[in-house]
This record gives structure tokens, C-alpha cells and sequence, in this order.
């Protein structure tokens, strides 16, 4: 099966659940790993950055 | 180990933030005067100052030229900050020039009647060949920084600009690519329902990505400087950022709801519009909340009043928009003022009040001086509230008095307010309630301006140049931050070409999933045997149409609902609703967005040459109480023969079936056509001599709309 016939087999409706299920998997994916407390520390760290960057002026 | 020190370029910031003042108030007054227009056409000075020729000017004016420059001026402040790196000081002066120049040229062409005719594309394609020359020149400085960075980790707030420098360069280049026919005339290369939805891709995600993506950056750079205290939840932005960039490219056919769209598209813009509410209140209540502990200043501090109130007006914007986008809400409110006070409440309040907040914040910094009156700003504040809520509450009460007038009917089952100008004159007073708002918001701009005029008098006589050492150039392994094992988005945010890619993917994966089945059903589209392609008078006419900026006002869509067949219905039967097959000729579409005046999708043959001859001169002799503008020089105005050929010529290159006759003698056709309806005015009564005028051409595309339809009763 070729690329052609598969993306010419597909509906504009199956398109749009396809990409909703791809979207929706990534969405989990992110909020999964960035869901718990493990990264607490480090997101912390990162979240200053904006405090810290003009050498010591605010 | 060597120890670098840093200089910071803010004289570009400071380039861009006087840009910002300046252009922002010539907008926002272009934006009251077409406001006052509405309410007192008189306001109407032709031919340059129209509202159709206006209303482009102050729209391009307000997002490009005071969004982009307070934009331009967030990123080269921050990203400097952000990054630990400089940008290249002859590409920064080349992006700010080049911008300025851009602006100049629009300012200039929009009110000569030079349009693309879709909105905020209205630029014709010489600039927006500069528009993309200079983007890339600001890309590559932007990523140059990158590059050379001190700073491993990449702020949340950079994942924003990214986003937007990428995305607005693919909507900008894909939404503009039109076929030349002269210096400053073009012709989209789409047409009809691909055209619609490709401007309406790129209408709304100007608004994702020029008017919220940047503002969100710089709301997670410069909120938590000015309440001195980081972010709320680092994790919640990562969140907030990849479901915006990953739902709101999808959301763009709900400005095309009950339209000659296909209705998978439109339901899919509606379900991913619904989505993005979720993803919005999240990034508002990360910034609410990083005010946390810190709400005592905002009653001190003017710029985190204007920062809390830009975060409630995003909350409420991003809200009324996912309400908006539901079909059965949309059709009641599309077409309406309801979407103007959606459009400003985001832009005045989110827009607006986010880069007031960012400037005082920063220009204390920059003038390396004190800000020059707290009060003065807090005037500005509590003035430009006022304004926004008296503009949005008096447009949500006329678009929604306008949308249930149209549909209404009486209890014999005939429409209430058959006269469509009823339905305008009942608004005028809230137009007039909308223009005092309009006028607060300036004055508190002019507060704004002459603060930091006073501010910047006060300047030390030669500026401190911010300098900052470096931390040594490490091993990026070395990296403290990183010593530790980094997960992948970790690594990703480290690996700015990774990342930008991924962003990129993001963008043209959810692109492709909408746009290759809407350009696939093309020769799909059911063809309407007696549809043909304009004739070359019409296409002249039409090309009046757009350059006077009839779409600003008039829509050419008949929706498929039973006030709106029956209001624009001939002879007591009702109109068919507009088709797909209509407009497989139209360069660009021309379906309009809002309804100042009815809809002329069916317009042709509904009232006689003589009839749109005197309602151009003098709507008001035609129509009592119109607020359309006068267009006594259409009556004077001569066409340009020697230009239908190479009009004709342009729009057969792009697909346009035109005959032989058309492409060998399309001006001497149109001669004939102007001379044969010249004629006919005169047997109406009306004046000689209007043969060659351009008022003839404009009449004759308008007899042509929806008469093609009309002699398609048959089987097909």
C-alpha cells in the first residue's frame, strides 16, 4: 500500500478523527510527564530565570 | 576560564517603543474617526477617507504597527535578558526601519484604493514581499541570538516568540500568494471556498499568533518582573503552550459557519475552538496567580493594574470566542457588532493594556530615569477601562438588537423588519455610545504618550550601557542545570533547531489535516453550469468593489436560513442560499465578515442601473438614514481601459476559463458592455455621458451578482 492510497482512502471526517486522536495523544503525553512532582525543583529553577537576568538590576 | 561581559542593545528597544506610541495612537485615532463615521456619515471624506478605504488603515495600523512594534520591542528587550546574548546591531536597525517603511507604504496605499480585499491581507504584494523580507531579517536575528546564547535552557517565554516567528512567516507567505496584474493590483491564487478558508486560516491565527502568542510571552517575562516573583506554575506554561500551538491553527473555519463551506470544516473549527478554552484559562490563571502574595503592589503599582485587567480581558476574550464559534450561537451574532466588541475587547484590553503594562514597566529602565507621574498612569488606566466597557457592552448590545432583528418575524409570518436600513438606524445611538468609548481609550493613550514623552525629557545626558558578565562559557554538558539527567522536552528546549522544528510540525501537521481535504474536494466542488467568469467590465467593477472596500460593510453570502432567503428573495420568492459553485471564479472571495449594510450576494437585477447610480452619488437620496459614504467620484472617475487586458490575461494564468474574444479584445468588450448599459441609464432617466466612468464598471458587477444562480433553476 502506497502513501497515495492510503491518504486518498481516508474521508475528510476519518482526517479530522485522526488528527484529533494524534493531538489528543500528545496532549496526554505532555501533561503526563509534566503532570507530576517529580520536576517540581527543576521547574522552579526555570521559573526564575526572569529574575536573574540583568546582572543583578530589576 | 575567560569572563565575557555583555552590553545590551536597548536602543532598539527603545526604537520600538517610541514606534509603539506613535503608530499606536495614529490607529486608534483612524480607528474613532471610522467609529464617528458610522454614526455621522458626513465623516466620510472621499475618495481616500471612506470607511472602506479607513477601516484596512486601522486595522493594519493598530495590529501591525502598534502590536508589532510593542512586540518587536518585548522580544529584542527580553530575549537579550532571556538568552545572554546580543542581537546583531545592523539587522536590528534594518528590522526596525524596514518595518517603519512598511507601515509608511501601507499608510499610504490603503487610502489610494491598493488592496488584496481580504482583511488584514489588505497589503498588495510588493510590501508583502518587504513584509517577508524584513520578518526573515528579524528571524535570523532572533535566532542568531539563539545560537550564540549563554543560557541553556530556553524561558517559556522564547517557546512563544518561536512559535510566532515561524507560524506568522508560514501564514504570511501561504495566505498571500496572489498572480500580479500590475504595480499594485493582484489577484489571489485561490478562489471561492478555498480562498475563505485559507484567509480565514491565516485571519485567525494572525490573531493566535501575532495578537496572543508574542503577548503571552511577554506576560511570562515581564508579569513576573514587575511583581518580583517567578511564574505561578513553570509546568502549567509548558501545558499552556503546546495545546495553543497544537489547537489553535484548527480553530480558523469558525469564522465561515453556515457558509458555502463544507460543513466537516466548519464543525471541526467549532470542536477545536471549544478546545482552546481550556488551554486560555489556563495561562490566565498562571498569571493571575503569580500575583499571588503580591496583590498589595497592584494597588500601588498603575502597570500591574493595566497587566491584571490585560489578564481579565484574555480570560473574557478567550471565553466569549469558544462561545462565539458554536454554530448556533454564531448565527445569531456573525455579522454583527457582536464580533466587533469580541474583536476589541481582546484588542483593547488584552492587546492594549498588556503593552501599556510592559511599557512603564520598561521605560523607567530604558530613559534610565524615574517614570514621570504614578498618577498620571493611573488616570490612564481608570480612563481606558472606562472606554473599553462602554465601547464592548454598547457593540455586544448592537450586534445582538441587529442579529434578533434580522431574523425576526411577525405573526403573520412575514419578517419584521423587511427594510434592512431599519435594522442600522436602530444602532446608531450605541454607535455614538461606542465612539465616547473609543475617545476615553485614546485620551488615556495621549496620557500615556505625554508620560512618557515627560519621562524620557528626563533623561540622563548620556545613557549607561547595561553591562552584565557572562557565565563562563561552559561545556554544555557542564551545565549545572543540566548535570542532572534532563528529560526530553528539557533536552528538546536545549536544542533550539529540534524545537523550532517540532513547533513547525505542530503548526503545518494541523495545517495540512485542514487544508489538503478542503483543496482535494476542488474538482469536487458541484459545478453550476451557468456560472461563468465575470466579463471584463465586471471584473473591472469588481475590482472597484474591493478597492473601495465594499467588504468591509457587505457580505456576499446568503446563509441557508429562512430570514435571510426571504430578506434577500426578488419578487416574493425567496432566494436560494449562496452555493460552493458560485464563486469558483471569484479572486479574491468576497464573503465579508460583518453587515453594515445587507448582504448583495443577490443583488443583481433587484433594482435598476439609474437606482445604484443615485444611492452612489447619494446613498442617503436612495436610502434615508444610510450611513454609507458617498461616492460622487465614481461618477467622475474614468476607467482605465488600458488595463481590463492585463487583468483578464492575469485571472486566465490562474484558471479563469475566459474565452478567445476576452483574451484578445477584453477592453473593447468592456467598451461595448459600458456603452449598452450607458444607454440603458439614459432610457431610466438618468444623466449621459457615463460610458466610460467608473461608477458604470461597478454597476455592472453588481447587476451580475447572483444572476448566473438565477438562471440555473433547471435540473443540474
Amino acid at each position: 500500500m502506497t502513501m497515495t492510497d492510503l491518504v486518498s482512502a481516508l474521508s475528510p471526517t476519518q482526517y479530522t478523527e485522526l488528527a484529533l486522536a494524534l493531538f489528543m495523544a500528545v496532549f496526554v503525553a505532555v501533561a503526563i510527564r509534566h503532570g507530576g512532582k517529580r520536576r517540581a525543583a527543576e521547574h522552579a529553577a526555570c521559573a526564575q530565570l526572569p529574575l536573574e537576568d540583568d546582572g543583578g538590576r530589576s | 576560564m575567560q569572563q565575557d561581559k555583555l552590553r545590551y542593545d536597548d536602543a532598539i528597544t527603545r526604537k520600538f517603543v517610541t514606534a509603539t506610541i506613535v503608530w499606536g495612537a495614529v490607529g486608534m485615532l483612524v480607528g474613532l474617526w471610522i467609529a464617528l463615521q458610522l454614526a455621522l456619515p458626513a465623516l466620510n471624506i472621499g475618495p481616500y477617507f471612506t470607511f472602506g478605504r479607513l477601516r484596512p488603515l486601522h486595522t493594519n495600523a493598530v495590529i501591525f504597527a502598534f502590536a508589532g512594534n510593542a512586540i518587536f520591542a518585548a522580544v529584542y528587550y527580553s530575549s537579550q535578558r532571556l538568552l545572554k546574548a546580543r542581537p546583531i546591531d545592523w539587522l536590528s536597525k534594518f528590522h526596525f526601519w524596514g518595518w517603519q517603511l512598511i507601515i509608511v507604504a501601507a499608510a499610504i496605499t490603503l487610502p489610494l484604493g491598493y488592496t488584496q480585499g481580504k482583511e488584514y491581507a489588505e497589503l498588495e504584494w510588493p510590501i508583502d514581499i518587504a513584509i517577508a523580507v524584513v520578518w526573515v531579517g528579524f528571524a535570523v536575528n532572533f535566532f542568531a541570538m539563539v545560537r550564540k546564547r549563554r543560557e541553556k535552557h530556553l524561558y517559556v517565554a522564547l517557546w512563544f516568540y518561536i512559535a510566532t516567528i515561524v507560524t506568522v512567516a508560514i501564514l504570511h507567505i501561504f495566505n498571500n500568494l496572489v498572480i500580479p496584474a500590475g504595480a499594485f493590483k493582484s489577484y489571489s491564487i485561490y478562489a471561492g471556498v478555498q480562498d475563505a478558508f485559507m484567509q480565514w486560516w491565516y485571519g485567525h491565527n494572525a490573531v493566535a499568533f501575532f495578537l496572543t502568542t508574542p503577548f503571552l510571552g511577554m506576560m511570562y517575562y515581564f508579569l513576573p518582573k514587575a511583581a518580583e516573583r517567578p511564574v505561578f506554575s513553570y509546568r502549567l506554561s509548558i501545558l499552556h503552550f503546546w495545546s495553543l500551538v497544537f489547537i489553535y491553527i484548527w480553530a480558523g473555519p469558525h469564522h465561515l459557519h453556515y457558509t458555502a463551506l463544507p460543513q466537516w470544516a466548519s464543525t471541526l473549527g467549532m470542536i477545536f475552538s471549544v478546545m482552546l478554552w481550556m488551554p486560555s484559562w489556563g495561562g490566565m490563571i498562571n498569571g493571575l496567580l503569580t500575583l499571588r502574595g503580591a496583590w498589595s503592589k497592584v494597588a500601588e503599582e498603575p502597570m500591574l493594574k493595566f497587566f491584571v485587567v490585560a489578564l481579565t480581558f484574555y480570560g473574557m476574550s478567550t471565553f466569549e470566542g469558544p462561545m462565539l464559534s458554536i454554530k448556533s450561537v454564531n448565527a445569531l451574532s456573525h455579522y454583527t457588532d457582536w464580533n466587533i466588541a469580541h474583536v476589541h475587547g481582546g484588542a483593547l484590553g488584552w492587546v492594549g493594556f498588556m503593552t501599556f503594562g510592559m511599557i512603564y514597566w520598561l521605560v523607567p529602565r530604558l530613559f534610565q530615569t524615574k517614570l514621570y507621574s504614578k498618577k498620571l498612569a493611573t488616570a490612564h488606566f481608570w480612563t481606558a477601562t472606562i472606554g473599553i466597557v462602554l465601547y464592548v457592552i454598547s457593540m455586544w448590545a448592537a450586534g445582538i438588537t441587529q442579529g434578533l432583528m434580522w431574523r425576526a418575524f411577525d405573526s403573520t409570518g412575514r419578517l419584521q423588519y423587511p427594510d434592512f436600513l431599519e435594522t442600522v438606524t436602530r444602532l446608531v445611538p450605541m454607535y455614538w455610545v461606542r465612539a465616547l468609548g473609543g475617545a476615553l481609550y485614546i485620551a488615556g493613550m495621549l496620557m500615556f504618550a505625554y508620560n512618557v514623552y515627560r519621562t524620557w525629557k528626563s533623561r540622563p545626558a548620556t545613557y549607561e550601557e547595561i553591562e552584565v558578565e557572562l557565565p563562563p562559557k561552559p561545556e554544555p554538558a557542564k551545565l549545572e542545570r543540566h548535570a542532572q539527567a534532563p528529560h526530553w522536552h528539557r533536552k528538546w528546549e536545549g536544542l533550539p533547531a529540534v524545537f523550532t522544528t517540532l513547533v513547525i510540525l505542530a503548526v503545518v501537521v494541523a495545517s495540512a489535516f485542514e487544508i489538503i481535504p478542503a483543496f482535494a474536494i476542488g474538482d469536487d466542488i458541484p459545478k453550476i453550469k451557468t456560472v461563468k467568469p465575470y466579463t471584463p467590465l465586471e471584473l473591472y467593477g469588481r475590482d472597484i468593489y474591493l478597492s473601495e472596500g465594499c467588504y468591509n460593510c457587505h457580505s456576499q453570502m446568503v446563509r441557508p436560513f429562512i430570514d435571510e432567503t426571504v430578506r434577500y428573495g426578488q419578487g416574493g420568492k425567496p432566494a436560494e442560499y449562496s452555493k460552493p459553485g458560485e464563486f469558483i471564479y471569484d479572486h479574491p472571495h468576497q464573503w465579508g465578515s460583518k453587515r453594515t449594510g445587507p448582504d448583495l450576494a443577490r443583488e443583481g437585477g433587484r433594482r435598476d442601473e439609474l437606482w445604484h447610480l443615485r444611492h452612489f452619488e447619494n446613498p442617503r437620496t436612495t436610502s434615508p438614514g444610510s450611513v454609507m459614504p458617498e461616492y460622487d467620484h465614481l461618477l467622475e472617475d474614468t476607467i482605465d481601459w488600458s488595463v481590463i487586458q492585463q487583468r483578464v490575461d492575469a485571472m486566465s494564468m490562474i484558471g479563469v476559463p475566459y474565452d478567445a474574444t476576452a483574451l484578445a479584445n477584453a477592453a473593447s468588450l468592456a467598451h461595448g458592455q459600458a456603452d449598452a448599459l450607458a444607454t440603458k441609464l439614459v432610457a431610466q432617466g438618468g444623466p449621459k455621458g457615463m460610458q466610460d466612468k467608473d461608477v458604470i464598471a461597478l454597476i455592472a458587477y453588481l447587476q451580475r451578482l447572483g444572476a448566473d444562480i438565477a438562471l440555473d433553476r433547471g435540473p443540474r
